[in-house]
């Protein structure tokens, strides 16, 4: 149940505003690889907040379950992204995004 | 029938390269030497795979309640992405030796990655498919960082998951919209509420985030950015995956997706999908121009080809949907063959790395230089090759669909590329090499040469009996949409 006095754009417009941010800390980020892997976790949150929003606003279970799996494989990426970042970390001792250039053209 | 068996039929592939990847994972960990024992359980299971896909009887069986369906288009790509597998198997064990690396993960990850693209094609559900992504694309970034010593592969792992996680976020954000705009996320009901029509607001702007992750993930242009550099960055047996069979599980999806609960938008995605093409034939034949690194090459040369998918896509119909799948067959063949051959120089002691180690080729390697430059006129699609085949089928189909500029520009983008195909064979054949590049050569693999050997012989046979491809393939595409 959406409580009184909030309809449903409120948390969408929550949700859109985390997303875009999430989406900008990956895009204008300078500085080092772990902010972008906690944006990268917002924009999930984000999408998250939708679907439960959704869920209560049409009475329908399936957007709740979506947000349990979305969970279990948001975990599973930072794991597997923490763990290229200690590869990452030991081959080259930093892990600043401007260092991130080996290969070009 | 017990409803529970009758999945399981349905289910049987992808049930047994779960049991194969976990049975790999546990000899690997356990036995003495882990990487021959899952070698050889992952080539069984893709064996086993594939014998189930060649016989079952793909009458359009859906199974867990419509949310997973096998049918004869998805059992055909099903069987393909089993080809692109076990070739990149048979790739990979010499070039794994060589880099150090011959750990049972890989043969463990290559299954699992697997069965995400099997997931992928026979989903029904936005949920199943969801899942199937991550599971096919967390395994390609491990694999892309799969070599720890080297810094261009830690580099390309973390590359690719920034960008393939964010791909993730914006798929996962379009399916929320369509959830919230028509409360289901079955395909079934979806193609009842994106009826034609005007859609909505809501509808569109869900299809533009869920198809740039799609084409994110089968890198076309413009969101290819990250495909040259973990081309190159990749291990060659690893690129060679990359390249086959996740471009055939990705277009399935989207093919499947278009055709189906969205074909109601029909007015929407066709824009986009039309843009997408025409900039991934563009970037793709005229970036690689520049390009000095034989991988990056190869990676621009994927995008223009996958500039080709997306007009058979964008075609639809009977005719762009069977297409589609045999440009699909014959380019795994052709792009297996072309990292084949690479791998085999590199075994027999050549760098093969720039394009410049090519020089002169023919005169030290002259049977490996044939069936490059063999391969190199099939990506070109110059005949007699099975290239130009496919290319032929998917241009007639695009014209017939009436997108008669887009046919065009798929021809000259293809003049274009042509330039950068036979530059390789010019360095090949007519460039003398550097002075004291001679190596000794070093007994080739046999599992290799083979492959080699075979995805020449294809090339071929497929050129004299296109039939033997476009039979299955036209068989196949009649079970797409609904």
């Amino acid at each position: 149940m959406i409580p009184a006095g909030l309809s449903v754009e409120h948390f969408l417009i929550v949700a859109a505003a985390l997303f875009t941010i999430g989406v900008l800390g990956v895009f204008i980020n300078r500085k080092n690889i772990i902010v972008i892997l906690m944006a990268i976790e917002m924009m999930l949150l984000a999408v998250n907040i939708n679907f439960v929003a959704f869920s209560a606003q049409l009475h329908d279970l399936t957007g709740q379950v979506f947000v349990m799996f979305t969970l279990t494989v948001a975990a599973a990426e930072a794991a597997i992204g923490l763990a290229i970042l200690v590869i990452y970390f030991r081959r080259l001792g930093n892990i600043e995004v401007a260092e991130a250039n080996r290969m070009k053209g | 029938m017990n409803p529970f068996l009758q999945d399981a039929i349905v289910f049987a592939p992808e049930l047994i390269l779960l049991v194969g990847a976990l049975g790999a994972l546990i000899a690997g960990t356990y036995l003495q030497d882990g990487y021959a024992a899952a070698q050889r359980l992952a080539y069984i299971t893709f064996a086993g795979a594939l014998i189930v896909l060649l016989s079952a009887p793909a009458g359009g069986a859906v199974s867990f309640g419509l949310n997973f369906a096998a049918t004869a288009a998805t059992q055909f790509a099903k069987i393909w992405v089993m080809a692109a597998c076990i070739g990149t198997l048979a790739l990979s064990h010499h070039a794994l030796g060589r880099l150090q690396v011959q750990r049972a993960e890989f043969p463990v990850l290559i299954l699992l990655s697997a069965l995400g693209m099997c997931l992928m094609i026979s989903a029904r559900d936005l949920l199943a498919l969801y899942v199937g992504i991550e599971l096919q694309s967390l395994t390609l970034y491990i694999l892309a960082a799969f070599v720890r010593q080297s810094e261009q592969s830690a580099e390309a792992g973390l590359k690719y998951f920034v960008l393939g996680a964010l791909s993730s976020g914006l798929l996962l954000y379009g399916i929320s919209l369509l959830y919230g705009a028509t409360g289901t996320i079955q395909y079934e009901s979806l193609i009842r509420f994106i009826s034609s029509g005007a859609p909505n607001m809501a509808v569109t702007l869900a299809l533009v985030f869920i198809l740039a992750a799609l084409a994110f993930k089968i890198s076309a242009a413009p969101f290819h950015m990250w495909t040259p550099d973990v081309y190159q960055g990749a291990a060659t047996p690893i690129t060679a995956f990359f390249t086959t069979a996740p471009k055939v599980a990705g277009a399935m999806v989207l093919l499947q997706l278009l055709a189906g609960p969205l074909a109601g938008a029909h007015a929407v995605w066709a824009q986009i999908l039309w843009a997408t093409a025409a900039l991934s034939l563009i970037v793709g034949a005229f970036a690689a121009l520049m390009q000095q690194n034989i991988k990056r090459l190869l990676a621009y040369s994927t995008i223009n080809h996958v500039g080709f998918l997306l007009m058979a896509i964008l075609a639809g119909g009977q005719d762009g949907n069977a297409a589609l799948l045999t440009y699909l067959a014959i380019y795994v063949v052709i792009s297996l063959g072309a990292f084949g051959a690479i791998l085999l120089l590199q075994q027999e002691g050549e760098a093969a790395e720039m394009l410049t180690d090519l020089r002169g080729l023919s005169k030290r390697r002259p049977r490996i230089a044939l069936a490059f430059a063999v391969l190199m006129f099939a990506l070109a699609g110059v005949p007699p090759t099975a290239g130009f085949i496919s290319k032929m089928y998917v241009l007639l189909a695009t014209m017939h669909a009436g997108y008669n500029w887009l046919a065009a520009l798929g021809v000259v983008t293809s003049v274009v590329a042509a330039f950068y195909y036979l530059r390789v064979i010019k360095l090949m054949y007519f460039d003398d090499a550097p002075v004291s590049n001679v190596m000794p050569s070093i007994r080739p693999s046999r599992r290799l040469t083979a492959l080699l050997f075979l995805t020449v012989a294809l090339t071929f046979i497929l050129m004299i009996m296109p039939s033997a491809i476009i039979g299955p393939a036209t068989a196949a595409a009649q079970s797409i949409g609904y």
